[in-house]
């Protein structure tokens, strides 16, 4: 790896691939591209990117299928580009491995933002130290306790097992089945009903502490995610 | 009128027939027992005095050893026999004849009709009640093994005409070569069953009926005077009944089954139509505000700054829009099956908040959430466009500085999210159609097409719910939006 991150953007629209490609350029970025399934395989094997932008509708396959694929032999965060309609495979490919998506038609500034921010994650080591800081939340997994600007929250052991898994995804959006299979167990990956209420629960809590409601945003039809600067109550802040 | 039994079907049946049927199948029908039965009087005669005979001489031979009114027993057998195999009449016959015999060539004085001894007389009188009572039971056992038989010909057929019927591709096939058979169990020659009520009785048309409910008729020829009325006919009719009607719940179950099906394939048809047209319609877009995007890099002066945001912005209404419209044609064209989920609505109303205000800080909507709301059911990005789309009208029609305030609470087996504004309000008349595709209310200075609360309501319908405009208050406009608890109320 020599230089600037590589990003690999994945699209089947020509126009759409070469806008990306000449913008994330002048974003300092080196960009290979790839306009299919097999294109984006040929292309991760011979120079493995830092980073692939992949729009799930591929015309030579599926494109969670593909996500698993590489998730398999490539390490290097996957940043999906999804329509509306195929809520159902943003769903598969995330579960494949993917690190997040972003919902056709999107603001280049929110993509730039997006890249930044899983190069920034991948870059640094993944946070499996004891105690874990995400803005003003502390967990503190050894002692199962967590605490805001320094002051104890209490919470039963599957909230604390809900927001441990939030906050070890460190601002990747975690699907309602990964977290359902994480805290109940593999038995439990459509108990949608028992994620609702504790999350609603866990919420209400760290609100009480004095911690912002969206801190924990809500990705509906998806899942949950908690925010890089959690407390601080901002979004990616890229206007449309 | 339907042709008598195709000889395909009738092999079919044959072959069930055999299977089922052991000892008295429809090879012999109640007529053909009939004229056995005639032609058996002979038979009987002979054998009643060949068993009179043959008793005689076993007595005879037995004398010597014992007693003659011990031996007088084995009469008995000959009374036993007569009335099992051929009936009360007979055993009686024998029992008399039997009498005289015994009478005649053993009592004292022998070889004549006189009877000396009192106890030859009893023992004489003793010997008819017990042929009698003998003849008699033995009559009734064999009357009960004849109504047996009758009714496993009855079971028999049953079992063919529901196997015929849970297996037959066409109803009306399979009651042609059915009505054969049935009529055959009766002992009629030939049967034709009609589906259909039948106006009027007529003679050898037995009515089909399930619970007073017609369900056909079965036409007989050749069979006995007042076969219709008969008991055997009656069961039949009843069993007949039965198997049509659930023939015809089959035949309508497959129609039924059929038509899902087409309406599937019509269904994924029009949503991989729209799916390919909302493909086309965005990519153009995606790619100029992409294009646009790679721009913010260049060095350009103020006007071509502003040039570039109109692209920007302009280009964000157009794929509004676009939206707005796949939206509307796939809630017209059904092409929006929710996928359905347990959802908090405290979470639903939050998360529409982020979408509307990721731009900002938001500061007038004001939430209120009662405690013990239940869980809603319903399709999580649906519903958040409903919210964020009653939310979006609320905040473009108040005045900016003016909070809207959005309470969430149970209310009889839903839960109900109204959007209150402190706008300018909606006229009564106006109530339903601001609801319609396309209608704008009286405020033109106000930007949209009109198609927000459109969708917003198809959606919530589509999801078991509902979204009206609550009767006008002292001022502005609450829209209440009402959500399923249970899993049933989606469609």
């Amino acid at each position: 790896m020599s230089g600037e991150p590589l990003i690999l953007v994945v699209d089947d629209e020509r126009p759409i691939r070469r806008a990306l490609e000449v913008t994330l350029t002048k974003a300092g970025y080196r960009v290979a591209t790839a306009g299919s399934s097999a294109e984006t395989l040929t292309a991760a094997a011979l120079s493995p990117p830092d980073l692939v932008i992949l729009d799930l509708m591929l015309p030579d396959g599926d494109g969670a299928e593909l996500c698993a694929e590489l998730r398999d032999w490539l390490a290097a965060p996957i940043l999906l580009i999804s329509a509306v309609e195929a809520e159902g495979e943003k769903i598969r490919a995330l579960d494949a491995g993917a690190d997040d998506y972003l919902t056709k038609p999107f603001a280049v500034g929110e993509l730039l933002a997006r890249v930044r921010a899983l190069l920034r994650r991948a870059g640094g080591a993944a946070p499996r130290d004891s105690l874990i800081e995400v803005g003003r939340l502390a967990v503190d997994l050894p002692r199962r306790s967590v605490a805001v600007d320094g002051a104890e929250i209490h919470l039963t052991p599957t909230e604390f097992d809900l927001l441990k898994e939030l906050t070890l995804a460190a601002g990747r959006p975690l699907t309602h089945q990964m977290m359902l299979r994480k805290v109940w167990g593999p038995g439990y990956a459509r108990e949608t009903q028992l994620l609702r209420t504790h999350m609603g629960r866990l919420r209400d809590k760290l609100e009480a502490g004095g911690l912002a409601r969206d801190s924990i945003e809500t990705l509906t039809g998806v899942g949950y995610r908690l925010r890089d600067g959690a407390g601080a109550s901002t979004s990616y802040g890229i206007s449309r | 009128m339907r042709a008598p039994a195709e000889p395909t079907t009738c092999d079919n049946l044959c072959m069930v027939a055999t299977r089922t049927d052991g000892r008295l199948g429809p090879s012999r029908p109640v007529s053909a027992r009939l004229r056995d039965a005639r032609s058996s009087r002979l038979s009987a005669l002979v054998a009643s005095a060949a068993l009179v005979v043959g008793s005689t001489l076993v007595v005879g031979a037995l004398t010597p050893e014992i007693p003659v009114r011990s031996a007088g027993v084995f009469y008995l057998v000959a009374v036993l026999g007569a009335s099992s195999v051929y009936g009360v009449w007979w055993g009686l016959a024998t029992s008399l004849a039997s009498a005289l015999a015994f009478n005649f060539f053993f009592l004292p004085p022998e070889h004549t009709l006189v009877v000396n001894s009192s106890s030859d007389w009893l023992a004489l009188a003793a010997f008819a009640v017990t042929a009698v009572v003998t003849s008699d039971l033995a009559a009734r056992e064999r009357a009960g093994r004849d109504e047996a038989a009758r009714r496993a010909d009855e079971a028999a057929l049953g079992e063919r005409l529901a196997t015929v019927i849970a297996t037959a591709p066409n109803l009306d096939n399979a009651l042609a070569a059915l009505g054969d058979q049935a009529a055959r169990t009766l002992g009629a020659t030939q049967g034709v069953i009609v589906r259909g009520s039948s106006p009027f009785p007529r003679p050898g048309v037995l009515p089909l009926e399930l619970n007073g409910r017609p369900i056909g008729e079965l036409r007989l020829s050749g069979g006995a005077p007042g076969l219709v009325e008969s008991q055997p006919a009656r069961r039949v009719a009843r069993q007949l009944a039965g198997l049509i009607a659930l023939g015809e719940e089959r035949e309508r179950r497959m129609r039924e089954e059929v038509n899902a099906k087409a309406l599937q394939r019509s269904d994924q048809l029009k949503t991989a139509l729209l799916r390919a047209v909302s493909h086309d319609l965005r990519s153009p877009l995606q790619a100029i505000a992409a294009a646009a995007g790679g721009l913010h890099y260049a060095s350009l002066d103020a006007e071509e700054q502003e040039l570039l945001d109109t692209i920007g912005s302009e280009t964000g209404r157009m794929s509004r829009m676009v939206e707005n419209l796949l939206d509307l044609s796939r809630l017209t064209a059904g092409a929006l099956p929710p996928v359905a989920d347990w959802l908090d609505p405290r979470e639903l109303v939050e998360a529409a908040m982020s979408e509307l205000f990721r731009d900002g800080p938001q500061n007038r909507v004001r939430l209120v959430v009662m405690p013990e709301v239940p869980l809603v059911h319903g399709d999580g990005p649906q519903l958040q466009r409903v919210v964020v789309n009653v939310l979006e009208n609320a905040l473009k029609f108040s005045p900016a500085d003016r909070p809207v305030d959005v309470r969430v609470a149970r209310r009889d087996g839903a839960v109900e999210i109204t959007v209150s504004d402190e706008g300018s309000g909606v006229a009564a008349s106006d109530a339903e159609r601001i609801f319609e595709a396309f209608a704008r209310g009286d405020r033109t200075d106000v930007p949209g097409s009109g198609l927000g609360l459109a969708i917003a309501r198809g959606l919530a319908r589509a999801n078991g719910g509902d979204l009206w405009l609550a009767p006008p208050a002292s001022r502005g406009a609450t829209f209440v939006l009402s959500l399923p608890t249970t899993a049933r109320g989606g469609r």
